[in-house]
C-alpha cells in the first residue's frame, strides 16, 4: 500500500486506467448500435433461444397458477328429508373435525335454491314456486393437491357413506384427477423444454464467444506483441460481451413484453364475453433480473476463458 | 556488465535444431545486423530475445535478469520495453496508422500524446497518412507503420526482422540512419536483413548465423 502511494503518477495512471475502462464501454456500445441490423442478424439465434425460454417459462408458471386456484375439492352433500337441526349441527362438526376439511357450509332448502338459481337463473324459482326440487345442503371444500403431501381423503368418504343422515353425496374429483394428471405431463414436458432451451441458449452463447474470440486472434496476438498484460487485452472483449449479451437479452425481453400484452389483453376480451375472469402472470422483475444475471455471469466466464486460451497460446 | 547475454542456448523444433549451445554478449547501445541464409534461425533468435519462445536449454539474461524464467505478465511488462518490427507487420486492421502508433502508449498507460505519435509518423515520412484506415495504405506504408509504432515507446532493445523489406533504397538507408542514431542514444537495436550491400555501406556491427551457431561475420 505505502509503495501503491510512493508513486508519483498515481491518479494520473489511475485516471488513465479508468478511462480505459470507459472507452472499451462505450466503443462496445457504440459497434453494437451503430449497426442495429448487424446486431440483429447475429444475435438472432440467442434472442430467440432467450424469448422461448421466457414463452415456456410463462406457461409453466400460468399453469402453475392455475393449479394453485384448483387445488380444492367441493363435495355437495344432500341431507336426508327429516334430519334435525341438532344432528345438522353434530355432522357439521364432525366433518370440519376430518383432516384437510378447509370448510363446511350448511344451506336450508330456500338457500340451495337461491344457490342454483344464481347459476341456472331465476326462472327456475317461479317455475317451481310450488315445488322445490331441492334438500338441505351441505358444501365441503376439502384440499385435493399439495406439494409433498399424499391426500386421499378416504377416511372422509368412508364417513360420508356410513352416514344415515346423508341421502347422496357428489365430488368433483375425478374432474380435478383429470386435470392434475394433464397438468402433470405438460409439466413435465415444459420442464424438459426449459431445460433443454436453456443448454441450447448455452450452447450458442459459447458458439458465438468462440467465434468472436477465433475473429480477434490477430489483434490478440499484436497487443501481446506489444506487451499488453492479460487483464488489459481481456478488458475490451469482457465488455463486449457484456455489452453484446445485455443488449440481445434487452431486445428479447421487450419483445416478449409486447408479445405478452398483446396476448393477455386479446384473450382477456375474449374470456369476459364467456364471463371468466383470469389474471395471466408477467415475468417478475426479479426472475428477470435474476435470468440476465445468470446469462451475463456465464457469458463473462466463457470469455475469459477463451480470451485467455488465446493470450496463452504460441502467439506467433 | 553486459546488457543482453545468449548463454549455452538451445532452441529445437521437433527434432530440428536450429540454435544449438549459442553464446552472444551484447553492450547497451550497440547496433548489430543479424545476417544469414534463409531458415538458418534469424526469426528464431528474435523470438527468443522477445520472449515470444521459450528455449529448450540454456538462459538468456537481459539486464541481468534471466528472461527465460519470467511468467507471463513478467514477460508482458519486459516486452513493453522492446520496440518489435517483425516480417508482417501486424497492425490493427480498420484503424488509422496513428491509432496504430498510439497503440503502445495506451497499453503503457501514457495516454493519448498525438503530438509525439505524429512527430514518429514525420520520421518515418508518413504525416501526411496519420489518419488514414491502415488497410489502405501500400505494403511499404504499413512497415512504416510498424516501424513508427516500434519506436514511439523510446525501447530499450529494438528488434527488427527485414525492416527493409517493402522500402525503396532511399526510405530503407533513411531507416537505418534513423536505427542508428537511436543506438547512439542508448537504444540496442538487432536488423536482420538480407540486403548485404546495406551493411556493407553502414559499417555496424555484424553477426551470422551459421550452423546452429552466431558467429561475427
Amino acid at each position: 500500500m505505502k509503495k501503491l502511494f510512493q508513486h508519483k503518477n498515481l491518479f494520473y495512471k489511475l485516471r488513465l486506467y479508468f478511462i480505459h475502462h470507459l472507452e472499451c464501454f462505450l466503443s462496445s456500445c457504440e459497434a453494437h448500435i451503430k449497426s442495429p441490423l448487424r446486431f440483429l442478424s447475429i444475435s438472432m439465434p440467442i434472442i430467440l433461444s432467450i424469448l422461448i425460454i421466457f414463452t415456456f417459462f410463462l406457461i409453466y408458471k400460468n399453469v402453475e397458477n392455475n393449479l394453485y386456484n384448483n387445488n380444492q375439492e367441493k363435495i355437495i352433500i344432500f341431507l336426508t328429508k327429516n334430519i334435525s337441526n341438532k344432528s345438522i349441527s353434530e355432522l357439521r362438526k364432525n366433518i370440519s373435525s376430518q383432516e384437510d376439511v378447509i370448510s363446511v357450509k350448511y344451506y336450508t332448502e330456500i338457500e340451495s335454491l337461491k344457490l342454483y338459481s344464481e347459476t341456472k337463473g331465476r326462472n327456475i324459482i317461479i317455475e317451481n314456486f310450488d315445488y322445490n326440487p331441492l334438500p338441505k345442503t351441505m358444501v365441503i371444500l376439502k384440499e385435493f393437491y399439495s406439494y409433498g403431501k399424499n391426500i386421499s381423503g378416504e377416511k372422509l368418504y368412508n364417513f360420508l357413506d356410513k352416514n344415515n343422515n346423508i341421502e347422496l353425496y357428489n365430488s368433483n374429483k375425478f374432474f380435478l384427477e383429470k386435470i392434475k394428471y394433464t397438468r402433470d405431463i405438460l409439466f413435465k414436458l415444459l420442464i424438459f423444454f426449459i431445460f433443454s432451451l436453456t443448454a441450447l441458449l448455452f450452447l450458442s452463447i459459447n458458439n458465438f464467444i468462440k467465434f468472436e474470440a477465433f475473429k480477434i486472434k490477430p489483434e490478440i496476438l499484436i497487443y501481446n506483441l506489444l506487451g499488453a498484460r492479460s487483464s488489459f487485452i481481456r478488458r475490451k472483449y469482457i465488455y463486449n460481451s457484456f455489452v453484446y449479451f445485455s443488449l440481445s437479452f434487452l431486445f428479447s425481453y421487450l419483445v416478449l413484453q409486447c408479445f405478452f400484452y398483446l396476448f393477455t389483453n386479446s384473450t382477456i376480451i375474449i374470456l369476459k364475453l364467456y364471463s371468466v375472469d383470469y389474471v395471466f402472470l408477467n415475468i417478475s422483475f426479479v426472475e428477470a433480473l435474476f435470468s440476465y444475471i445468470s446469462i451475463i455471469i456465464i457469458a463473462l466466464l466463457m470469455t475469459f476463458y477463451e480470451i485467455n486460451k488465446h493470450i496463452k497460446s504460441r502467439i506467433l | 556488465m553486459f546488457m543482453i547475454s545468449f548463454n549455452n542456448v538451445c532452441k529445437i523444433y521437433s527434432g530440428n535444431k536450429v540454435l544449438f549451445n549459442t553464446n552472444l554478449l551484447i553492450d547497451k547501445g550497440e547496433f548489430i545486423f543479424l545476417t544469414g541464409s534463409p531458415g538458418s534461425g534469424k526469426t528464431t533468435f528474435f523470438k527468443l530475445l522477445s520472449g515470444l519462445e521459450k528455449p529448450n536449454k540454456g538462459s538468456i539474461l537481459v539486464n541481468n535478469q534471466n528472461i527465460v524464467n519470467f511468467h507471463h505478465d513478467e514477460v508482458s511488462d519486459y516486452r513493453k520495453k522492446l520496440g518489435i518490427i517483425l516480417q508482417n507487420n501486424y497492425l490493427l486492421e480498420g484503424e488509422t496508422a496513428l491509432e496504430n502508433v498510439l497503440l503502445p502508449l495506451k497499453i503503457n498507460g501514457n495516454g493519448d500524446t498525438q503530438n509525439k505519435a505524429k512527430a514518429v509518423l514525420d520520421l518515418v515520412g508518413l504525416n501526411n497518412h496519420a489518419n488514414k484506415i491502415v488497410n489502405y495504405l501500400s505494403e511499404a506504408e504499413k512497415q512504416r507503420v510498424s516501424i513508427a509504432r516500434a519506436l514511439i515507446n523510446g525501447p530499450e532493445i529494438i528488434i527488427a526482422d527485414d525492416p527493409t523489406k517493402n522500402l525503396d533504397q532511399e526510405l530503407s538507408r533513411k531507416i537505418m540512419e534513423i536505427l542508428i542514431k537511436l543506438s547512439k542514444y542508448g537504444t540496442t537495436v538487432f536488423v536482420a536483413t538480407h540486403e548485404l550491400n546495406l551493411v556493407k555501406e553502414l559499417n555496424q556491427r555484424v553477426f551470422n548465423i551459421k550452423n546452429e551457431k552466431i558467429v561475427p561475420a
